[in-house]
């Protein structure tokens, strides 16, 4: 009796299986366990932590393994998971796969599904969560559906048992896809390549090679296994050559094809059903590419920041905390408390002039906090609306309108993220001359999130003309550097890869992460320079080394700039972090000690500053210690030099 | 965790390309780095995980 069911087991076994794939929370679980009943074995697929539950799936009398392979947004492999899903798929290379999608994002699945349509493996489409579908106003033409792509598609809704038996019946009737990618060119040559390596040795050939080109997980264990060491040899260099050739990432460019096909049969069978705002917001984003009305479109974001960031956070915020509660509450009641220690050492190191109270954490919390808080807000919002990729095309395109090549762009657009990982994009250049002007224009004009808050926050509490007037200065150094730049390194055009996401409406909740997650950044890396700064400042001021630097740096404080003697304190404090310095300017500027054209020449000439002390180290890093003090010794006296044609020109025109 | 580039749309494995592998500074900043443009942001960080963690009403269990 057990042998007899042991051969029964093993006949089924050796069944080709029927498997489920498809992006992750699309339903896929819950499909599993409607389509196989109660009986579920769990496993761990070999040499993984990865696990996939099996178990059987009855269809016309006829019993079925069925599996369930872990959700996976690509057969091209990043994560473990994506790995045992492409392996499940060229172990069973005679399974019929039911592709589970989620109605409401159906070109996700989509994706999934071009992929399948190359491992050449036969599939029926189900569109999973219709009921939710159908809840957005989103509409598929299921019928136009499946004959564009020559497969069955059903609806379904997994967890009403909605449309399985009607899937179930389907699976009979299982095809390839149709859904012709264009690689073109180079990468289309590399797969027939590879494929014709890999033909006869796995199925699937077109889909593994694909997969190859565009991972970074290699080649499958089974056609590695199969494939002689001459072939596996030549496949190696075909994607060596391959990626030698073109600048950009495989994977992204292969990836970018598939979208490109997907998005046409999108537009012809799916009914978004948008809401007055999601249209609204759509046509913003198709203005926001347009040459001509993408700059009100940026015009109305900058106004936007102006008065949200520079009024709301930079002075009622800042009014609030500065002055009503640090300068009320907080750092009275602690000059209260240290003024009971005896010795004045200690006094002055926590509540003096340069004391980490009253001022390395006074400028953090009270200053500085209130501002890069409403700047990580319109930050956030812009990026989870789709307008930095937007904002960056438009970069793009006005930079090679002055000569500037692709590759030279994309490091300065990055350095709004962060300047210093900004610096090791420059590894993408070609050439050292490139590379040296692409470093130095970062380290000289182009600020990062946090500083560019800081600065604009301060400026617009001075007023909008001074935002504008700071803003025009800065555009036009990084112009002229850039189109001397163009001179010098010509250079090889390249294109600057984008996927333009489409433009949505923010959702509160991860706007309120992202910001709450960069302020815990900003705190733990801010915060500690801020008290070496101050720390840097008490020392010098106890060896009565600041008097000397200040006197030092009179003529050109005052001579040259415009500015007070003090001001050589916010300029070593901006060395470490150029929003530090700016906020030593804005608290001279509250004390009267700085007016308003003061303030804008001292903004001008700490922007042009070293971003940040971790901006310099990787300069030295990246380019040498010698090149790292040439560039400092250039970029200290261009700064400068800017704000003292900024201070003639400002006082000449006596605009103030 | 598999995560999209805001910037250019590029999907990798964020757990390969931490940004603080290359920085001079050398501590822990949560910054993920994409490789396609090295545009770096924060995808996670301890604190906030921590606090999200405990507004969520149950662990989910399971993989879709």
């Amino acid at each position: 009796m057990n042998r007899i069911f042991a051969e029964e087991k093993d006949r089924l076994i050796n069944t080709a299986p029927v498997i489920l794939v498809g992006n992750p929370n699309v339903g896929k679980s819950a499909l599993f366990g409607v389509l196989s009943g109660r009986y579920v074995e769990v496993s761990n697929y070999p040499g993984t932590t990865v696990d996939y539950a099996a178990g059987w799936i009855r269809i016309k009398g006829e019993k079925l393994r069925l599996f369930d392979s872990p959700g996976a947004d690509s057969l091209s492999p990043v994560s473990e998971d994506e790995i045992v899903t492409r392996d499940l798929l060229i172990l069973y290379p005679d399974s019929k796969i039911i592709c589970v999608v989620d109605s409401k994002n159906l070109k996700r699945g989509l994706v999934l599904l071009s992929q399948l349509a190359e491992f050449g493996r036969k599939v029926v489409l189900a569109l999973n969560m219709a009921d939710e579908a159908k809840i957005s106003g989103v509409n598929i033409d299921t019928e136009k559906l499946s004959k564009i792509l020559g497969i069955p598609v059903v609806s379904t809704v997994a967890t009403q048992r909605r449309g399985i038996e009607r899937l179930k019946e389907a699976l009979q009737h299982a095809a390839i896809p149709i859904i012709p990618v264009d690689y073109t060119g180079e990468i289309s040559n590399a797969v027939d390549k590879i494929e014709n390596r890999l033909r006869g040795i796995c199925h699937g050939a077109r889909g593994i090679s694909l997969s190859f080109l565009s991972g970074d997980n290699g080649l499958p264990a089974k056609a590695v296994n199969l494939l002689s060491d001459p072939d596996l040899n030549r496949i190696r260099q075909i994607k060596t050559r391959l990626e030698s050739a073109i600048a950009e990432p495989l994977g992204f460019l292969i990836a970018k094809r598939r979208n490109d096909s997907i998005k046409s049969i999108i537009d012809r069978t799916v009914d978004s059903g948008k809401t007055v705002g999601q249209r609204a917001f759509q046509i913003i984003g198709q203005l926001s590419l347009h040459p001509l009305y993408g700059i009100p479109v940026l015009i109305s974001i900058l106004i936007g920041i102006y008065y949200f960031v520079g009024v709301f956070g930079a002075q009622t915020l800042v009014g609030i905390l500065e002055e009503n509660l640090f300068g009320g509450i907080i750092n009275p009641f602690f000059e209260r408390i240290f003024g009971l220690i005896p010795i004045p050492f200690i006094r002055d190191l926590f509540v003096g002039e340069y004391g980490i109270l009253t001022m390395a954490i006074t400028y953090a919390l009270a200053l500085i906090l209130p501002i890069v808080t409403t700047f990580f807000i319109i930050f956030g919002i812009l990026e989870d609306s789709g307008y930095l990729p937007r904002l960056a095309f438009m970069v793009d395109r006005i930079f090679k309108k002055i000569g500037l090549n692709g590759r030279a762009v994309l490091p300065m657009i990055l350095g709004l993220g962060c300047d210093t990982m900004a610096v090791l994009t420059t590894r993408i250049l070609y050439s050292r001359k490139e590379k040296m002007l692409v470093t130095l224009l970062l380290a000289l004009a182009v600020p990062c999130s946090a500083q560019l808050g800081v600065t604009l926050g301060i400026l617009a509490s001075i007023s909008l003309s001074a935002v504008l007037i700071w803003l025009a200065v800065i555009i036009a150094v990084i112009f002229l550097v850039g189109y001397l730049a163009s001179k010098v390194i010509p250079g090889r055009s390249s294109e600057f890869i984008l996927e333009i996401p489409p433009m949505r409406l923010p959702k509160i909740e991860n706007i309120a992460v992202k910001t709450l997650m960069r302020l815990e950044w900003y705190l733990k890396e801010a915060v500690p320079l801020f008290i070496l700064g101050t720390l840097v400042l008490f020392v010098l001021d106890k060896l009565n080394i600041l008097i000397l630097a200040k006197k030092m740096f009179a003529p050109v404080a005052t001579g040259m700039l415009g500015l007070p003697e003090k001001s050589a304190e916010a300029f070593i404090m901006g060395f470490l972090r150029r929003d530090y310095g700016a906020a030593g300017f804005k608290n001279m500027f509250d004390n009267g000690l700085l007016d308003p054209v003061g303030a804008i020449v001292a903004m001008v000439t700490i922007t042009l500053f070293v971003p940040c002390i971790a901006n310099f180290f990787i300069i030295i890093k990246e380019r040498g210690l010698k090149t790292a003090l040439l560039m400092v010794s250039f970029i200290i006296p261009f700064a400068i030099s800017v704000g003292a044609i900024m201070n003639l020109v400002l006082r000449g025109l006596g605009l103030w | 965790m598999v995560v999209k580039c805001p910037v250019c749309g590029y999907r990798f494995d964020s757990s390969l390309n931490r940004a603080c592998k290359s920085c001079p500074v050398g501590f822990d900043c949560d910054r993920i780095c994409c490789p396609n443009c090295l545009y770096a942001w924060i995808e996670s960080t301890s604190l906030v995980s921590r606090i999200l963690n405990l507004f969520k009403k149950e662990k989910v269990i399971g993989r879709s």
